[in-house]
């Protein structure tokens, strides 16, 4: 009898949805040496993730800083070329582009307020719900922690947008509040559907 | 169903625990801050742990009294200390967000919201699991909570929004983003909206789970821990309605999604110890998170 590959039994410990999982479980399912080897592999999985984890140093910023900056200079040498040719046809454009534009610099931080006041709202009805305190079944709270989640790392997103230049920034701002707003809403509707499923 | 009954009924006569208050702070120490937008993103950048909010860095008039928080991540270190929205962050850690500041930079301090870049750079001192005092105004109410610092997401760095260079942050479903949740059923969603396509999977299955108080606390034996109310007979976890989850191979849970949060740091088919109450008496159960149903 052919045993499997450690590779195969690294592969069947994520969902099953490679060609030849199919084949390769049914061999699990009759060898008892296989079924031992891949039990092996998730108790010494579980042994590592109980080490202490260990952090990077806190030094990451050179190294970001030199591949922005790399980026930006490649950026500009790209559009440099184009300039003089820009340059005839931006006088042609520019009192146009500046009327049209003028709307949108103005429209933005009224709109990024409208979504600050909306997330605010969502928050407070949150509150009131306090989910802490409720039964929660394991699916909704599956669910709302996926949520949650994708709240937190939109917050981080929207701290670091506030350093990003201006003329990028708003839009920015704007888009990640409306973001937030949206799985702010979800996660009030997921908590309200599950409040009026739960017969308690 | 009956058991389902009794339990809701003790359920109705719980409350909520008393929330912790801090004595006063020392005085502040006061530090100096280099400003500018390097030096801030670096901040950020090398932050290991978070609070749990989105503080305000734009000048407002508020600054005179503290940092103003935007938002509060729901489900986060600070929500769970009762700390809101429009809420003013005055101290961290004894430390005042008003001291210090010397500006090298006037264009950018004119602005900016000096307290609310302050806030920043005390918050990246701080380790996840941390307990900190944060002392801030509701109004004209003067508040201390006692936050818990939790990991921050990590960041990866690629082409962003339009195809610039950028900065996003990992997770499942979205591009760079981190491994599928483990658990019983693995789920899909789409939302409207740029990434909004995420699997949803919960190691707890169909359990219906509370948290425990001292009011309910009496009925059970323990007055911590999270509580089963009902769990389908085939639960991979092993429970029981009527029982109540302790600890997570030590690790203690203290409502039902902090359990979820402890059992995904598992992947499908590892194996942990639950110490639970079960007719009030203390057992360990062997449980092993189940396979998904795809």
């Amino acid at each position: 009898m052919t045993h499997l590959p450690m590779e195969t039994l690294v592969g069947l410990r994520e969902a099953g949805n490679e060609p030849g999982d199919t084949a390769a479980r049914e061999h699990l399912n009759g060898c008892a040496l296989c079924s031992a080897e891949l039990e092996r592999l998730h108790q010494r999985v579980a042994r590592l993730k109980s080490l202490p984890a260990l952090r990077p140093s806190r030094d990451r910023w050179p190294t970001v800083r030199e591949r922005v900056r790399a980026e930006r200079k490649r950026h500009r040498a790209r559009f440099a070329g184009l300039a003089g040719l820009a340059a005839a046809a931006s006088v042609a454009l520019a009192v146009g582009v500046s009327t049209l534009r003028q709307p949108e610099t103005e429209l933005t931080p009224a709109e990024i307020e409208q979504a600050m006041v909306r997330s605010r709202v969502l928050e407070s009805a949150l509150d009131r719900i306090d989910p802490e305190s409720r039964v929660l079944d394991g699916r909704t709270a599956g669910i709302a922690q996926e949520l949650e989640d994708r709240i937190a790392r939109v917050d981080r997103e929207l701290e670091m947008a506030e350093l990003m230049e201006r003329q990028s920034r708003d839009a920015q701002l704007l888009r990640l509040w409306r973001e937030r707003v949206g799985l702010l809403d979800a996660l009030v509707d997921v908590h309200v559907t599950r409040a009026s499923h739960v017969g308690l | 169903m009956r058991r389902q009954a009794i339990i809701g009924a003790l359920l109705a006569a719980g409350g909520l625990s008393a929330p912790t208050s801090w004595a006063s702070a020392q005085e502040p120490e006061v530090i100096h801050l280099e400003h500018g937008p390097d030096r801030l993103m670096r901040i950020m950048l090398d932050r290991r742990a978070r609070l749990g909010i989105k503080v305000n860095l734009r000048a407002r008039q508020t600054d005179s009294i503290g940092a103003y928080v935007d938002a509060v991540t729901p489900g986060g270190p600070a929500a769970q200390a009762g700390i809101r929205s429009g809420d003013i962050i005055t101290r961290l850690n004894g430390k005042s967000v008003l001291a210090g500041g010397a500006a090298e930079d006037g264009d950018l301090h004119a602005r900016e919201s000096l307290p609310g870049l302050r806030l920043i750079e005390l918050a990246a001192r701080l380790e996840p699991n941390d307990t900190v005092p944060v002392e801030y105004r509701r109004g004209k109410d003067r508040r201390t909570a006692s936050v818990v610092t939790a990991d921050e997401p990590d960041v990866v760095f690629g082409p962003g929004e339009g195809g610039e260079f950028g900065f996003r942050f990992m997770g499942p479903g979205r591009p760079g983003g981190g491994p599928l949740p483990a658990g019983d059923f693995l789920e899909r969603f789409e939302m409207a909206g740029p990434h909004w396509q995420f699997f949803s999977g919960s190691p707890l299955g169909r359990l219906e789970l509370a948290p425990l108080n001292s009011d309910l606390g009496r009925y059970f034996g323990t007055d911590e821990g999270v509580l089963v109310i009902s769990a389908p007979k085939d639960s991979a976890l092993g429970l029981r309605g009527g029982d109540v989850v302790l600890t997570v191979d030590g690790r203690a849970p203290s409502s039902p999604s902090h359990l979820l949060r402890i059992l995904r740091s598992y992947e499908t088919g590892e194996t942990f110890k639950l110490d639970i109450m079960r007719n009030r008496k203390r057992e360990t159960v062997t449980a092993r998170l189940g396979k998904r149903d795809d």
